[in-house]
Order: C-alpha cells, then sequence, then structure tokens
C-alpha cells in the first residue's frame, strides 16, 4: 500500500506545528539511545561545592571514542537579579560542555569565564555554554526537606517538575566554542543538538547532587537524600523566549529534514498492512500512559489551559474509540490515523503520531541519521533557472501568501527585530514603534508575494540571474524559494507577522523536536518546558529501558 | 583568542546588511568571509576595508564586455552575478575596477566546482587561483584596476592550509561591529517589556 507522507499544506501550519509533541525521533530520544547503545560510562571526579552551593564539578561522560566533560559553577545568586531573559547577567549555576577531559588549567580559563556568559568567551575546546536558574520554590522546600530527614512533597514537586531551568544552552560556535562542523563528523554528534542535549542530561544529574549536597550541609547527619521515585520524577526545566523562534525560519533545510523524518516514519507505519499483537498492546498501554501525562501537565496560560481541556476530551475519545476498535485488521495504523484526522483536534493528531511510532523503533529510529542538514550546501542559487519556474514555484510554495492582501494592516502588524540591548530578538508593533527599518528577514510569505509581483513584467523564459542583477534585493527570496522547491516541509506555511500570530508556536514545534515536554506559557512569546523529565540518570541507564521514560509507567 | 567561523560569518553578515545591503547580498558576504577565513585568509579584514571603502550600498556589475560599474566593482554583488551565470560565463571575463578581489575568490570557487576546472583571476598585483575547494593566493592588493578570469591548470604548490578558527583583529571587529550595531534597534520600554514573561522568574 502507497501512503504518501503527509503534504507540507497540512503539516506546515503554525497551529498544528504549535500542537507537536515529543516522539521516538527527538533529539534527547535519540542521545539516550545512543549512550544506552554503546555503553557510555559517568563520572565525577570533582565536586567542590559551600553550603551555599557555590563552588565547581565535574561531570565526565565516557563514550566509547571520546569523552565529554560537564563543567559546572555554582552561584549564589541574590533573587532581584534571577531573570530568565537574555538580557540576564548572573545566574544561579553556569556550565560548559568540554570537549574531552579538562586540565585545571581549563577549569580556570573556564571558571573566568562561564559565569559571564555572552560577557566571557569560551575556545573551540568547549562545544556549549549554558546558565540555570533556580525554581526557588521547589529548590527551598526540597533542601529544608531533605535537611530535616524528610522527603519534600511529591504533589508540589510535579506542579513544578524540576528544580533548576536552563535559560539557553548556546553550541555551534556561539560565544567562541566550536563549529558545529568541527564535530558533525562524529558519530555521537551527527544527529542535530546531541551535545547540547547530553548539556542538559549532566547538568540534571548535577542539580540532584546539588540539592542533595546543600541539604546534607544544612542538616548534617540528619538530612537525607532524595528518594529515587522523587529524584526520577524531576527533570531539567527551560525557559525559552523569541529567540528561538527565528532559528526555524533560518534554517529551512535542517527543518525540512527534522519533519521528513517524522512524517516520513508516521507513513511507515501507516503502510503496515497489520499490527502484531505485541506492538497493539503496547500502543494501548502506552495512550493510557499519554493521558495521564496530560494530568500532569500545568499551565494557567489560558491558550494552553484550552489545548489541555481539548486534548484530555481528545484523548478520553480515542480510548473510547480503541475501545471497540479492530486493531486486528488491515492497515489498522492508517485506519486509526484516517480517524484521528476526522474526529481529533490538532493536538491530539499530533500526539496520536508520536504514539503510533513508539511500537516501531525497529523500523523508524535509523531516520535519526537524515536529521541534520548542511544548509552550505543548499546555498548557491541557480541563476540559470528559468523566470517561469520560480513563478511556478512561488505559486505552489507561497500559493497563500499569494492571496493575502497585504495591504491589511493586520496582515503585517508585527516586525521581528534584534534589540540593541543584549541583542535580544524581539517582535514588535509595525504602525506603533520605531522598528521596521530594523526588520529581520523572517516573514518569507510576504517577501514571496514582493518577488511574486516585481516578476509580472519579465519573461518566463529568462534567467532568474537576469532579475536579480535588477532587483539584488530579491536575492534572499529567490534563495528561499529555491530551497523550498527540493525541501518540501522547508517553509512554514502561514504569517509569520499577522497581528495574530503565536510565537509559541514556532517555540514549540522546535523544542517538541528536542524532546520536551510539558509545555507552559508564560506569555505568547515565552514558554517553559521541562527536559529529561522521567528519565533514568546517566548512571542508571545501564541498566534501564532509553525509551520507556517519556508518559509515566 | 580565537573566534569560530560561525561568529565571523554571522558578524560579516549583519555588518554587510547595517552597510545598506539587501539580505540575500548579506548572505553572501557572510558566506564569502567564512569561506576565505576557513582558508585562513583574514576575510573579515579584507571584508572590513571594502564596507569603509564603499561607504553605502553596493551596486551591481554592467556585464559587458568587461563587468563594470561607475565606481569600484563590489566583490560580493559582483560574485554572486558571477556564480548565478556560472554556466553562461565566457571563457575569459575582465573586470574594470574591481574592489577587494580576494572577496570574490568564495564566488569564483563556486563558479569552479559547478564547472568542474580550475579558475585563476589575475590583476597586476596579484592573483589567486581555486579549484572550488583549495585555494592558492599568490598576493594580496585591496583593488584591482582591471582583473582576468580564466581556466588554469591546477597549481602544483600545496593550497593552503583550512582552518576552523580565526584571528580577527581588533580594530576589524570594531568596524564590522559598527556596521552590524546597524541593524539593532534601540531599546524602547515597550518592547524591553514585551520580550520576556508575564510574571516572575522568582518562582
Amino acid at each position: 500500500m502507497t501512503i504518501p507522507p503527509r503534504p507540507p499544506e497540512q503539516v506546515m501550519r503554525l497551529a498544528r506545528m504549535g500542537s507537536f509533541h515529543q516522539h521516538r525521533l527527538s533529539f534527547m530520544r535519540i542521545l539516550l539511545r545512543r549512550i544506552k547503545a554503546d555503553g557510555w560510562t559517568f563520572s565525577r571526579p570533582r565536586f567542590d561545592f559551600d553550603a551555599r552551593g557555590v563552588g565547581v564539578g565535574l561531570y565526565v561522560a565516557q563514550g566509547p571514542m571520546r569523552a565529554y566533560t560537564l563543567v559546572a559553577f555554582g552561584h549564589d545568586l541574590p533573587p532581584d537579579m534571577r531573570s530568565d531573559r537574555v538580557i540576564a547577567t548572573a545566574w544561579d549555576a553556569t556550565f560548559s560542555l568540554f570537549d574531552g577531559i579538562p586540565t585545571a588549567a581549563d577549569v580556570e580559563r573556564l571558571r573566568q569565564n562561564v559565569p559571564l556568559q555572552e560577557a566571557g568567551r569560551v575556545s573551540g575546546a568547549e562545544l556549549t555554554v549554558s546558565r540555570a536558574n533556580r525554581s526557588v520554590r521547589l529548590w527551598d522546600q526540597v533542601v529544608d526537606r531533605l535537611a530535616a530527614g524528610q522527603q519534600p512533597d511529591g504533589e508540589m514537586l510535579t506542579d513544578v517538575g524540576y528544580l533548576m531551568r536552563t535559560t539557553a544552552v548556546y553550541g555551534s560556535g556561539k560565544l567562541g566554542a566550536a563549529d558545529r562542523e568541527v564535530i558533525a563528523d562524529r558519530i555521537e554528534c551527527a544527529p542535530p543538538f546531541q551535545m547540547e542535549m547530553l548539556t542538559v542530561f549532566l547538568i540534571r544529574a548535577f542539580v540532584a547532587d546539588l540539592v542533595e549536597h546543600m541539604a546534607r550541609a544544612k542538616g548534617g547527619d540528619t538530612a537525607v537524600p532524595l528518594a529515587a521515585d522523587l529524584r526520577r520524577r524531576l527533570g531539567i526545566g527551560n525557559s525559552t523566549g523569541l529567540g528561538m523562534a527565528p532559528f526555524l525560519v533560518t534554517h529551512p533545510v535542517l527543518l525540512n529534514n527534522w519533519i521528513a523524518a517524522r512524517e516520513e516514519a508516521l507513513a511507515v507505519v501507516r503502510r503496515l498492512p497489520s499490527a502484531d499483537p505485541g506492538d497493539v498492546a503496547k500502543f494501548r498501554a502506552l495512550v493510557g500512559r499519554a493521558s495521564r501525562n496530560i494530568d500532569d501537565w500545568r499551565s494557567v496560560h489560558p491558550l494552553q489551559v484550552e489545548k489541555l481541556q481539548t486534548l484530555r476530551r481528545d484523548m478520553a475519545a480515542l480510548q473510547d474509540h480503541l475501545a471497540t476498535a479492530d486493531l486486528g485488521g488491515n492497515a489498522p495504523w492508517d485506519s486509526l490515523y484516517r480517524w484521528a484526522e476526522s474526529a481529533l483536534g490538532l493536538d491530539a493528531q499530533e500526539l496520536l503520531v508520536s504514539l503510533l511510532m513508539e511500537p516501531y523503533g525497529a523500523l523508524i529510529d535509523g531516520f535519526a541519521c537524515c536529521m541534520s542538514a548542511d544548509e552550505g550546501a543548499a546555498f548557491t542559487l541557480d541563476g540559470a533557472m528559468p523566470v517561469g519556474m520560480l513563478r511556478q514555484i512561488l505559486g505552489q510554495v507561497y500559493g497563500w501568501a499569494l492571496t493575502t492582501d497585504w495591504g491589511d494592516r493586520a496582515a503585517q502588524a508585527r516586525v521581528w527585530y534584534v534589540s540593541v540591548e543584549k541583542l535580544e530578538p524581539r517582535m514588535g508593533e509595525r504602525f506603533d514603534e520605531p522598528i521596521a527599518a530594523y526588520e529581520q528577514p523572517l516573514s518569507p510569505g510576504r517577501e514571496a508575494a514582493r518577488l511574486h509581483a516585481d516578476l509580472a513584467n519579465w519573461a518566463d523564459d529568462a534567467p532568474v540571474g537576469d532579475l536579480l542583477l535588477a532587483h539584488p534585493d530579491h536575492r534572499h527570496t529567490v534563495r528561499r524559494a529555491q530551497i523550498a522547491a527540493r525541501y518540501p516541509y522547508a517553509e512554514i506555511r502561514d504569517n509569520t507577522i499577522a497581528a495574530d500570530v503565536l510565537p509559541i508556536d514556532m517555540l514549540r514545534a522546535k523544542l517538541a523536536f528536542f524532546g520536551a515536554q510539558h509545555f507552559d506559557p508564560r506569555s505568547d512569546r515565552w514558554v517553559r518546558i521541562n527536559m529529561f523529565r522521567g528519565a533514568p540518570y546517566p548512571g542508571e541507564l545501564a541498566d534501564a529501558d532509553p525509551d520507556d521514560w517519556t508518559y509515566p509507567a | 583568542m580565537t573566534w569560530s567561523l560561525n561568529e565571523v560569518t554571522a558578524l560579516a553578515r549583519k555588518a554587510a546588511r547595517g552597510a545598506g545591503n539587501s539580505w540575500g547580498i548579506a548572505e553572501e558576504a557572510g558566506r564569502a568571509v567564512n569561506w576565505l577565513a576557513a582558508r585562513g585568509v583574514d576575510g573579515p579584514g579584507i571584508m572590513a576595508r571594502l564596507l569603509v571603502g564603499q561607504g553605502g550600498v553596493a551596486m551591481a556589475p554592467r556585464i559587458d564586455a568587461y563587468w563594470a560599474d561607475d565606481g569600484w566593482l563590489c566583490p560580493i554583488m559582483t560574485g554572486a552575478a558571477l556564480s548565478d551565470r556560472a554556466m553562461a560565463l565566457d571563457d575569459t571575463v575582465r573586470f574594470h575596477r574591481l574592489a577587494m578581489p580576494l572577496l570574490l575568490a568564495p564566488a569564483v570557487a563556486t563558479v569552479a566546482r559547478l564547472r568542474d576546472v580550475v579558475l585563476q583571476v589575475d590583476w597586476r598585483d596579484g592573483s589567486f587561483v581555486t579549484d572550488g575547494r583549495d585555494l592558492w593566493v599568490n598576493a594580496n592588493a585591496d583593488n584591482a584596476e582591471t582583473a582576468t578570469m580564466m581556466a588554469v591548470s591546477r597549481p602544483t604548490a600545496p593550497a593552503r592550509l583550512c582552518t576552523a578558527r580565526v584571528r580577527v583583529d581588533l580594530e576589524t571587529a570594531a568596524i564590522l561591529n559598527d556596521f552590524a550595531v546597524r541593524t539593532y534597534a534601540p531599546a524602547t520600554d515597550a518592547s524591553r517589556a514585551g520580550a520576556g514573561a508575564q510574571g516572575s522568574d522568582n518562582d
């Protein structure tokens, strides 16, 4: 049976992308499978912290070919300096992932730079730079309880979900670190963001160690360690703003490869002529666990509250449907998926996509190798392309934009720009603020419409290169259009500058590919998430299933 | 202290944009600086001198017996036009008054790769050769009154060594930053308020 992957016009809409969930091909999942399969070992050669949590620690991840070391610095941060925004200048903890095992001189060099974050510099020996802030209420409670020989309140722990949240994890050459290209051909670094995910995975271990250390410092012999089940429930939070949203627009080939891998995985499952009873049982169990996971998903943001209500209702409908559905018949997964499209909202449809992938790791985990991209290889324009073909591409990829009335102020109400204040990416109001002159090229639809209009007087057989001599301002858009013609999922098929655009949709799409869960918007352009919640800790992976942790048992 | 290639690429792109170029041309500038820096050539420094010398938006070349415009040809604009015409170029391409000819090398490399040839660009004070991947530089001069591009045989000398780390001198960084800053909006209270979370981060 030939079931094609879902078309980009369906998948690449912001409402759907803003409903993505983590799945087998999420980067955290890929990392833990790699660590497990290759038998990585972990050690903590240094852990020097005082009673306030100030000091330095080293966490070494030893793979078959190379070691990576998280260098962690703890600080004593006054509450009035605690901000998750990029304009912050101090944090509760700061980190760098060192490529190998650092010498004492390396650690000293990092101690002088990493706590400064953007104001410091690292070297080609470092792969990431990161920082984290405590959840003050949970941190203090856990320290106090453990110090008194008691376990923290499980309900509160579930409510918050993390003791620290990162507010940035920089890689790919940022702040002087090694370029992605330097490590891209290492097998453990080939899928996207593996070193960033390893950084967070090790931060999680550090945070659990630090909170127990501070409880011991406070309670002495009375103090107890965190109970294993509570420890496991703690992930690492992350607080993300607009800085992440443009990434999806500025990495079109990479975006395509992520989406294409997931869509191909879904198509592979839908094409299965029948389902093995064991796989059906596994799927049914996961649907129940995923529903319980939604019950643990906290948010007070009105948009998310509404989404969660719909998702809960839809998951109940899915369970009702499964009670009578025949999954032993022909192409059962395709039938189920098509039923979901007709009966469920976008959030539940996309959760179903994630769940359908779960029993079929043997068929789809290999797609992880196709998810990275060399954007540079797609950079060169085809100047010989006839204008007629470009016109056709614009109609196919940006059809929605060609019929949009761009004279309507609501269609281009927003401007993406970068503030001179610590280069914070922001989004403003075009008609209320003096920012249009600083607009970033993050509205491909409107640019495509402008290009299309300027093509009106050009003959179909004229080469695009001639057009670009007359209109160098269209070069960026012609490049995008040519990329989108070759990579079907490269472009978001929605208006990224409309009055009603929700940047959190772009954030969620990206974060779901990281493997994040429990999306908790704090505005229309800011979201908190949880990473590695429920996952085994580094030392536990050898005896644990690297995939069976994303839904509560 | 060294820079990553990603950093110099981003800085060159922003600087070219800040100088008034379109985003597409700014991307070409970032890419050109990256390509040169990866081969140990001071791409950032040459780009800084180009932007200072141009003092504004670069012009596209007129394509005739000589490629030219009214002043000095911008190597980024000229390079873009060159790679756009990679398969339709004459065997010899002549440039009249080409600024910073080394900045043309990345585009010449693209042409060499697409045509599967080794290309040389010659001017009075120097020349460079590229096969699309490797680069041989025989001299370095800021401007060329006339320059010629044609196919040659592959040099026997070793090509320039590749590197992932870049040295950027302070003056170059300051010049490029001054241009890049022009792409950043001055902060306003409204924009400052809108970018974060609603509510406190002390929770």
